[in-house]
């Protein structure tokens, strides 16, 4: 254990590393069931559509989470916030999944650049030429265009969560406070960036799955589920480190409470912009707009679509809004998790109803779905993990020489 | 002597001062903190902190308990969202059912916008008047102000208020407590003696106001409940204010500049497809392969009116003579007149045909058809030249005319009779011929044909 140089504020260095090898070797080892799911895969009966679109499912579940934790860190620069700077660490951490997100998605591209229409019908030239909607909408949905925009969304995000934290880090050394600064000015071009690219890329990557189907809200509805993702991982990152030893001095039940505030709000955020979406498809009965929601009432997914609803709004409404479950670090921890677990739900039911077999039928919700989907998504968060672990390295895990941390340090709700 | 009698009045009106507390002055966050744990040790529970801003940690210092305002936020968000999903089921699906574009009548997701509206207007009003209530806001005046020390708790002063009314509070072993707790300077506050007065002007003032909104009340109330030539004043636009074009106008929207557009040529409007009905419609056997024979007949008729209007006014007298002369009327009466009602004749036709007649016919042909309605009668009086007197139908030539061709004048006029077809139904005008032949019929009955009863009947009747 280090101590920081600067002397005003004592403050030790910590890093992932003490931690010890045992989350990376379980990170690890859970990635091995990303193959099993492939092999799944093979053995069940549409079992390539199945991994397919599961392996979109994870990596989408996991990149909502990082675009998150990529918006958390842009925010609390553009709004100077001090309250955050013990915990903005762990969230630049988590960005630098887009890292290993951007290697995992590369296969959906390449898959989709060969013409195949397992995942999307406009990526078939066959599928295209004998659809009117499809041709209309061609010169943006193909598949080297499509190429190109992946180039763009997660060259952007790299870049961002790259810059964003090496100059953090460059503080750590030098305490500079120029770097602050600097940090504060690219935010507010750096947010124009996100927002455009996280809309974008959820209308390219999940929207036009149903390429008949457009909904205007939908890069809304996307950065929504990805934020309570966000700060339910964080939450329950901070909690598990806790719990081991880091951070326990600098954040205490105050962040977490205010932790636990933003991820009530943001699940609140997300029912809002879910409701947005339903009611106006609901009122005007358009047929080709609705066609979204009514896949989604038959073969099972009514249930989940109710579970969504019940489960992810109404239920933590009432028990997450007290203030002593989100002091509690037991019950934030179980909020997070149960929100986390529902978010994970939220992705699933927004890409898997989009599954049909080879032979053009639509399937219902089955175990073998789920099976697939879930080994696919802890493989897929194995490696999405180990990849944060390596980035955190010997990274301190708290900007140790930000100007604002002794505001952060001595932070406490009214 | 009066100054004494003075005196001893205001003696009287003045109250015994009351220790309402003791005050003690910090200069120190810190120290008010630690004061604030020893006084909510000691037991006391009646007591305040004042400082000019807000402290960690002064709410665990003084031992505050949770607020219950969330309750009283969630109560009345929960009354809110009551009283919104039970009025939008009431008014939608109960009192006014009234089905839109195939919804349910009252839906869940149509409901969603309303309740969450007014679940959150109710909770921001009890939050609101929650906080004011609970911290007994709004408090104009509190003795504590006159302390001159307690000025400086809006800068730089930090003050512990016990309140004389708790339990354990007595003034010598409070103020020793006080001290104890090493403030620079413990002091105690006391009531008003005087009652608090308003200034008479004050009260004047305040009475006139009060009689000028009554005033503007009134008013209101007056212009409410009166009748007034002039419109009212429309503070919302409502449909009496609309951007559509006036009636008779021209306008440069259209390349012809009418206003009114005319029917596209081989169209026929809604409703207007006559002939499928000819004796209905028409009032003839069937269509004379001259189709616009009536109507034609009708302007040369006017032509010859406007130019020999004397001429008419002898022809009116004498009727034998113009159809003789007259070659539009030889055309009228070459033409294949119904002579039976194309539409069922029944009592209520009958009702209806005297009804209508009695609006439309009898002012100036009077009730019993004899030309003497009131108008006519009027003009007479009047010596107005160019009135001509409106035929009796009870003249042989009138009654030898067949039915179609009565229904033909109603409907495009005569001489200076105007047309009533485009105010008159067919089928009314229809009942009017109805009841014109019945009233023929009443004048021309042989006495011998009816029974005595009905004799005398006749002769009772006035």
């Amino acid at each position: 254990m280090q101590t920081s140089s600067d002397t005003n504020n004592k403050v030790s260095v910590q890093t992932l590393a003490e931690l010890g090898p045992l989350p990376m070797k379980v990170a690890l080892g859970c990635s091995v069931l990303l193959p099993v799911a492939f092999v799944l895969g093979f053995l069940m009966d549409n079992g390539t559509e199945l991994f397919a679109f599961s392996y979109l499912q994870s990596t989408f579940f996991f990149l909502s989470i990082s675009l998150g934790a990529l918006f958390f860190v842009l925010i609390q620069q553009l709004t100077r916030a001090g309250w955050s700077v013990v915990l903005r660490r762990i969230s630049e951490f988590i960005s630098m999944g887009v890292i290993p997100l951007a290697v995992l998605v590369l296969p959906i591209v390449l898959v989709t650049l060969s013409g195949s229409d397992v995942l999307y019908q406009w990526a078939s030239s066959k599928n295209v030429a004998g659809d009117h909607l499809l041709q209309a909408k061609a010169p943006y949905l193909n598949s080297g265009f499509f190429a190109l925009r992946y180039v763009i969304y997660f060259g952007s995000w790299i870049f961002l969560a790259r810059f964003f934290l090496n100059k953090s880090v460059a503080q750590d050394e030098n305490g500079d406070p120029e770097l602050t600064l600097l940090m504060e000015r690219r935010s507010g071009p750096a947010i124009l960036l996100y927002a455009f690219t996280i809309s974008f890329a959820a209308i390219d990557f999940i929207m036009s799955l149903d390429a008949h189907w457009f909904s205007t809200i939908f890069g809304v509805y996307y950065f929504a589920a990805g934020l309570v993702g966000f700060f339910s991982t964080l939450a329950i990152t901070l909690i598990y480190l806790r719990s081991k030893g880091l951070l326990q001095e600098p954040i205490n039940v105050e962040h977490l409470h205010d932790v636990g505030k933003l991820l009530f709000a943001f699940n609140c955020f997300w029912a809002y912009i879910a409701i947005s979406q339903y009611l106006l498809i609901w009122y005007a009965n358009i047929p080709e707009e609705t066609v979204f929601f009514l896949h989604r009432q038959e073969h099972g997914w009514g249930i989940i679509s109710l579970t969504l609803v019940i489960g992810h709004f109404a239920i933590p409404f009432v028990f997450f809004m007290s203030r002593w479950m989100k002091r509690n670090p037991k019950t934030l921890f179980f909020w997070a998790a149960y929100l986390l677990v529902m978010n994970w739900i939220d992705i699933f039911w927004l890409v898997m109803p989009n599954v049909k077999s080879g032979s053009g039928e639509s399937l219902g919700v089955s175990f073998a779905m789920i099976l697939i989907n879930i080994c696919c998504t802890v493989g897929v968060g194995g490696i999405y993990v180990a990849g944060l672990l390596k980035f955190a390295g010997e990274k301190s895990v708290m900007p140790v020489r930000d100007p604002r941390l002794e505001e952060s340090l001595k932070f406490h709700n009214i | 002597m009066a100054t004494t009698i003075e005196q001893s009045e205001e003696t009287k009106a003045k109250a015994e001062p009351e220790l309402l507390g003791l005050l003690a002055e910090f200069d120190d966050p810190d120290a008010l903190i630690e004061a604030s744990k020893k006084v909510r040790d000691a037991g006391y529970r009646k007591w305040d902190t004042h400082t000019p801003f807000p402290i960690h940690g002064i709410d665990e210092a003084m031992g505050i308990k949770w607020t219950i305002l969330p309750w009283i936020v969630a109560g009345c968000g929960l009354t809110g969202g009551t009283i919104a999903v039970g009025m939008q089921y009431w008014m939608n699906a109960v009192d006014y059912p009234f089905l839109i574009s195939g919804k349910p009548l009252f839906s869940i997701p149509a409901s969603i916008p309303i309740t969450f509206e007014l679940s959150v207007l109710l909770a921001a009003f009890g939050a609101f008047l929650g906080m004011l209530g609970l911290n007994q806001l709004p408090k104009l005046y509190n003795p504590i102000f006159k302390s001159e020390a307690f000025r400086r708790v809006t800068n730089d002063r930090f003050f512990v208020s016990m309140d004389a009314k708790d339990a354990k509070f007595s003034e010598i072993d409070t103020g020793e407590f006080l001290k104890s707790l090493n403030p620079i300077n413990v002091e105690e506050f006391w009531s008003d003696t005087e009652s608090p007065k308003l200034p008479r002007n004050l009260t004047l003032g305040l009475s006139l106001v009060g009689v000028v909104m009554l005033l503007l009340a009134g008013l209101v109330a007056y212009v409410r409940t009166t009748t007034s030539p002039d419109p009212r004043i429309h503070i919302i636009q409502d449909m009496d204010f609309q951007p559509s074009l006036k009636a008779q106008n021209t306008t440069n929207l259209f390349p012809d500049g009418r206003e009114i557009r005319p029917n596209l040529k081989g169209t026929i409007p809604r409703g207007q497809f006559k002939d499928d009905n000819i004796p209905f419609y028409y009032g003839l056997k069937y269509l004379p392969e001259d189709q616009d024979v009536v109507t034609i007949a009708l302007q040369d008729e006017k032509k010859t009116d406007d130019k020999k209007a004397p001429a008419d006014k002898a022809s009116a007298e004498k009727p034998a003579a113009p159809a003789a002369v007259d070659p539009v009327a030889a055309k009228l009466d070459k033409l294949p007149w119904v002579t039976e009602f194309p539409i069922p004749v029944t009592e209520k036709l009958m009702a209806r045909g005297k009804e209508r007649y009695r609006i439309y016919c009898s002012a100036c042909h009077g009730l019993g058809g004899e030309g003497d309605g009131l108008v006519s009668l009027r003009a007479m009086e009047l010596l107005q030249g160019t009135w001509v007197k409106p035929a009796s139908y009870h003249t042989e030539n009138v009654r030898k005319l067949p039915i179609g061709r009565l229904y033909h004048t109603i409907t495009n006029g005569v001489r200076k009779m105007p047309a009533y077809g485009s105010q008159v139904t067919p089928e009314d005008r229809w009942a009017i011929v109805l009841y014109l032949k019945a009233l023929q019929k009443s004048h021309q009955i042989d006495a011998d044909t009816i029974s005595e009863a009905e004799k005398r009947k006749l002769r009772d009747t006035k």
